[in-house]
């Protein structure tokens, strides 16, 4: 049986598969978006069980883009286009094991609800020339911050050692900390937590002070886009590294802060430290010596697939009855 | 200075095989500062993680890190100097790697990888059912 990774993330959405990965903005639009487009073309369409939807960068760009941010994703309708389109890209067809998971402090919660909205469906998936059928045979749920540790041991980046490692999985709108003891991998329930701090703190903060100075609120994706760089804004520029450092400097005190609230004397055991998440290369030098010992060194696209690939990594593993 | 590592590959065909790596690095260079900091098996690491995407450079029967600044951002702003550019490096070669539809290189194992599938098990286990 296949088996395919899906980290439904609230900026992007990543799947993994075999030795394939990739990514797409976390929006969609119903009914193709009007994509007709006068005769231009327009984005690629998906039917997922026979109803048009464009997902991806195009769908964040359309007025009607719709951007499940809620909690309890994997058993939401609402985000289920999202799922179907990265099952699409993923070329997966038959039955499956889909690995995916929820942010690690709603898994108790969410775990019962994804497995009867997804476990045993089926999806019908084509783009008007092809079909494929996807059958999800097996539901694998490991919280986010878990995929990522598991790519990281399953890589062989947590060796055995002494003291504590913490992977700390920076994403839109949560950060997810998992920690583990180092000797045996086991995880320190006590020490893992989900914080409801992201990047979207960051460009809401931006959002509101731009705002303030031109009189106009900017829209979600381009707050995001200008914690990067500067983007156009009625007749000038707003954002960039400047403008931005205060509002992810703060952003990364907050992180820190919570941190050592939850982690306390523990903090000192900690002789690993791994940063992954989309947002996580983001602010960069800022959570330098978040907590002591030694940072892995991730590459950028690394950091943001890890959980996606750990969620395959997982879902592989049941595929072969492990 | 040589730094000598070795491994056995599991990525590309020839398991069982092993690779042997030498790397000239110039007294003065970061990156022998950073090296020479490291723990055997560290260097040995960070070497053969920085051969694994191709980010050394073939220069007549050695390997050598090439020389260039490293790109602004990312990581690069956390590292030193040359272990940022060596792994800016990496970035790039795995970008083009999976944009080419090869193999996605953060799939391959490590030397450790039999271990690290183990250990990765036992953490997994704890999350099953």
């Amino acid at each position: 049986m296949d088996a395919v990774g899906v980290d439904l993330g609230y900026g992007l959405v990543k799947w993994s598969h075999g030795a394939a990965c990739g990514a797409f903005a976390s929006a969609w639009v119903p009914d193709g978006g009007g994509a007709d487009g006068w005769g231009m073309g327009g984005p690629p369409v998906l039917l997922v069980d026979g109803a048009p939807v464009v997902a991806g960068e195009p769908a964040a760009l359309h007025p009607a883009a719709r951007r499940p941010f809620a909690d309890g994703r994997l058993a939401d309708p609402e985000a289920l286009p999202l799922l179907a389109s990265a099952l699409w890209h993923a070329g997966v067809e038959g039955e499956v094991v889909l690995g995916s998971g929820p942010p690690l402090g709603r898994f108790a919660a969410e775990r019962e609800a994804a497995r009867a909205a997804l476990e045993g469906r089926t999806l019908r998936l084509g783009d008007g020339r092809r079909e494929r059928v996807v059958r999800i045979a097996r539901l694998v749920l490991r919280p986010q911050g878990v995929g990522a540790a598991l790519y990281l041991a399953a890589r062989g980046l947590l060796p055995p050692g002494a003291g504590l490692a913490a992977v700390v999985d920076v994403g839109t709108r949560t950060t997810d900390v998992v920690a583990l003891v180092l000797r045996d991998l086991s995880p320190v329930p006590d020490l893992c937590c989900s914080l409801g701090l992201g990047a979207a703190t960051a460009a809401n903060a931006l959002a509101r002070e731009v705002q303030r100075r031109t009189g106009h609120l900017p829209s979600f994706d381009l707050a995001m886009a200008a914690l990067r760089e500067p983007q156009p804004w009625h007749g000038g520029t707003v954002g960039g590294p400047e403008e931005a450092a205060p509002h992810l400097d703060a952003l990364a005190g907050a992180i820190r802060q919570e941190l050592l609230r939850v982690f306390g004397d523990a903090a000192q055991q900690v002789t690993t430290v791994a940063l992954v998440g989309g947002a996580a290369a983001l602010l960069g030098g800022r959570l330098r010596g978040l907590l002591p010992g030694r940072a892995i060194a991730l590459t950028d696209r690394e950091m943001m697939h890890a959980n996606a690939i750990g969620f395959c990594w997982a879902a592989e593993r049941t595929a072969r009855g492990a | 200075v040589r730094a000598v590592a070795s491994s056995r590959d599991d990525g590309d065909g020839v398991s069982g095989s092993a690779i042997r790596l030498r790397l000239r690095v110039g007294p003065r260079s970061p990156l022998h500062r950073v090296l020479a900091a490291l723990p055997p098996e560290e260097q040995a690491r960070a070497l053969l993680r920085l051969a694994e995407v191709g980010a050394l450079r073939q220069d007549g029967g050695a390997r050598s890190v090439p020389e260039g600044p490293p790109a602004p951002g990312g990581m690069a702003a956390v590292m030193e100097p040359a272990i940022a550019a060596a792994l800016v490096r990496i970035a790039d070669a795995v970008e083009r790697l999976a944009d080419s539809g090869m193999a996605w290189p953060g799939r391959q194992g490590p030397a450790s990888a039999g271990d690290g599938e183990a250990r990765a098990a036992a953490l997994d286990a704890a999350w099953d059912g």
